[in-house]
């Protein structure tokens, strides 16, 4: 991306007050309603305006065992259970988890080397990693003839995939034209050339989370909170991002990618991380080495709708945030690094991720709060300020995907 | 062949005063984050001073070290590691075990359990 100072639409070089809404016109000053966070009829919507319509993340190769292999992703919301397979020769490809012969969910493991092939439990049919119905327990038995139906229709049923940079994703609209690279569009241009494959993917959490899914998402989508929120937000609010002589925290910049955004942050020069981190940052030399591409210590992409791709030093987080129902989701967290070396790499990969997932873990409190609060309907809007403009920006986006799935 | 605890907990040459520590030596995440919840925090204090007293020594062992093939030995001065960053947020950020204002950090237990994914 490109740093808003060389913008041609930037606003005059100092004008950091209020700079966002200045740049970003269209997205408004006013709240926004609350409804949207706690009606059944508003999540009915999402499902079946947005995730039903749009290009959803499922994980990455990272979450695959090489060629020949799978895991399951059930999608609670969608009420689907889907099967990723990539064969012998790398291809990666979805199919709906069910078995065609009485609709059995069909893999009950989370992942694996694929078999020879998947037998469903229930009456042993299999299915080859290429989704193509191989074996019928008493097939003498059925009628595979003509049309009845032929047996070379019941393979398992493909759903649209694509993979970007080694991400997989699936598009569950069977009657869909646009493609991953239109639907990730500037995003995806903007990340394109990025390193994802010097990358190893060390831990993941999937946490269970008393909130709705734009909550969730809004609460990460922002830093003035972390001055405020508990101990260990306030240690880092005090300079590991970028602060003004108030304390407060401050966007290094913000940019609307198409459906998209991404915002980002820089840190304090004179900012003085724990004795332990600063110890490490002594012993170990590449400790302050930047190996990613990243133009700034912290960086945060929404990529539309549910998931995230950010950067905090040298390591990558995502998240997919999945609802699950009007208050309580599943926050996916997955921590990349720089394929470690040495011990001492995976030493401080380590370390890394036990700062990340305390301050998450503190992040999961407030996100139920915040739902207590919301589902009192105590108010029918919330307040945002111009550090909050990403989150302006997300629910224009969702506002204006429903509109346009309706229309369509 | 005699059986003692410090036989079963090996460290590599050089750092056998760290087997007073052998408790710690955990190789799962969720065993070092149940430990940090339910140890007194004089001692983790004690397991944090004693480790950090040694850091410059063991990350200049650890930096000459390949990350593939790890050695019974190295491991468990790995897990020794992992321990001392599972405690340091107790020591130097909350005051006590548990996230002040958090979740239940259980919560936060890596699903991975295999090659590539976190070493237990």
């Amino acid at each position: 991306m490109t740093s808003v100072e060389e913008r041609v639409d930037a606003p005059e070089t100092g004008e950091d007050h209020r700079r966002w809404s200045s740049l970003y016109p269209e997205l408004g000053k006013g709240p926004i309603d609350t409804e949207r966070f706690i009606s059944e009829e508003r999540l009915d919507e999402e499902r079946k305006l947005i995730f039903s319509k749009s290009w959803l993340n499922l994980g990455s190769v990272h979450d695959l065992q090489g060629n020949n292999s799978f895991f399951v992703r059930d999608v609670a919301l969608l009420g689907v259970s889907l099967l990723v397979v990539q064969d012998k020769a790398g291809k990666i490809q979805v199919f709906h988890n069910v078995c065609s012969h009485r609709g059995n969910k069909l893999v009950w493991e989370a992942d694996g080397p694929c078999p020879y092939q998947f037998a469903c439990r229930f009456h042993g049919w299999g299915y080859k990693a290429d989704g193509t119905l191989a074996s019928v327990p008493d097939e003498e038995e059925f009628f595979f003839e003509g049309d009845l139906p032929n047996k070379s229709t019941l393979g398992l049923v493909p759903v649209r995939t694509e993979v970007w940079n080694g991400f997989i994703f699936v598009n569950m609209d069977k009657d869909g034209t646009e493609t991953l690279l239109e639907h990730l569009g500037p995003l995806g241009e903007s990340l394109q050339d990025f390193p994802f494959d010097t990358l190893e993917l060390r831990y993941r959490y999937d946490v269970p989370d008393d909130a709705n899914w734009k909550v969730i998402l809004d609460a990460q989508n922002e830093i003035y909170h972390l001055p405020m929120l508990a101990p260990l937000h306030r240690f880092l609010g005090g300079g590991a991002f970028s602060t003004n002589e108030d304390g407060y925290t401050r966007l290094y910049d913000f940019e609307r990618l198409g459906i998209h955004t991404v915002y980002t942050s820089d840190s304090d020069a004179e900012w003085v991380d724990t004795p332990l981190r600063t110890a490490m940052a002594n012993l170990h030399p590449e400790y302050n080495v930047v190996k990613l591409p990243n133009r700034g210590p912290f960086v945060f992409h929404v990529q539309f709708p549910n998931m995230v791709i950010g950067f905090l030093g040298n390591f990558m987080f995502t998240y997919n945030i999945w609802p699950v129902s009007v208050g309580h989701s599943v926050w996916e967290i997955r921590m990349h690094y720089p394929k470690a070396k040495t011990l001492a790499d995976r030493v401080c990969q380590d370390l890394m991720k036990v700062r990340f997932r305390d301050l998450l873990c503190e992040d999961v409190t407030g996100h139920a709060a915040l739902q207590i609060g919301l589902t009192s309907k105590a108010r029918p809007e919330i307040v945002l300020g111009e550090q909050e403009v990403q989150i302006r920006s997300f629910h224009k986006n969702v506002d204006d995907y429903i509109a346009r799935s309706t229309n369509v | 062949m005699s059986n003692t605890v410090e036989q079963t907990f090996a460290l590599p040459s050089g750092f056998e005063g760290l087997a007073k520590f052998r408790a710690w030596g955990l190789p799962t995440e969720g065993e070092r984050i149940a430990r940090r919840l339910e140890t007194p925090m004089p001692e983790v204090q004690e397991y944090y001073d004693g480790m950090m007293a040694e850091l410059p020594k063991i990350m200049a062992y650890l930096l000459e070290r390949p990350a593939t093939n790890t050695t019974a030995e190295d491991e468990n001065l790995l897990f020794l590691m992992f321990s001392l960053h599972e405690i340091a947020q107790a020591v130097e950020i909350y005051g006590c075990g548990e996230v002040v204002d958090g979740a239940d950090v259980r919560l936060f237990t890596s699903v991975l359990n295999r090659p590539g994914g976190e070493v237990a």
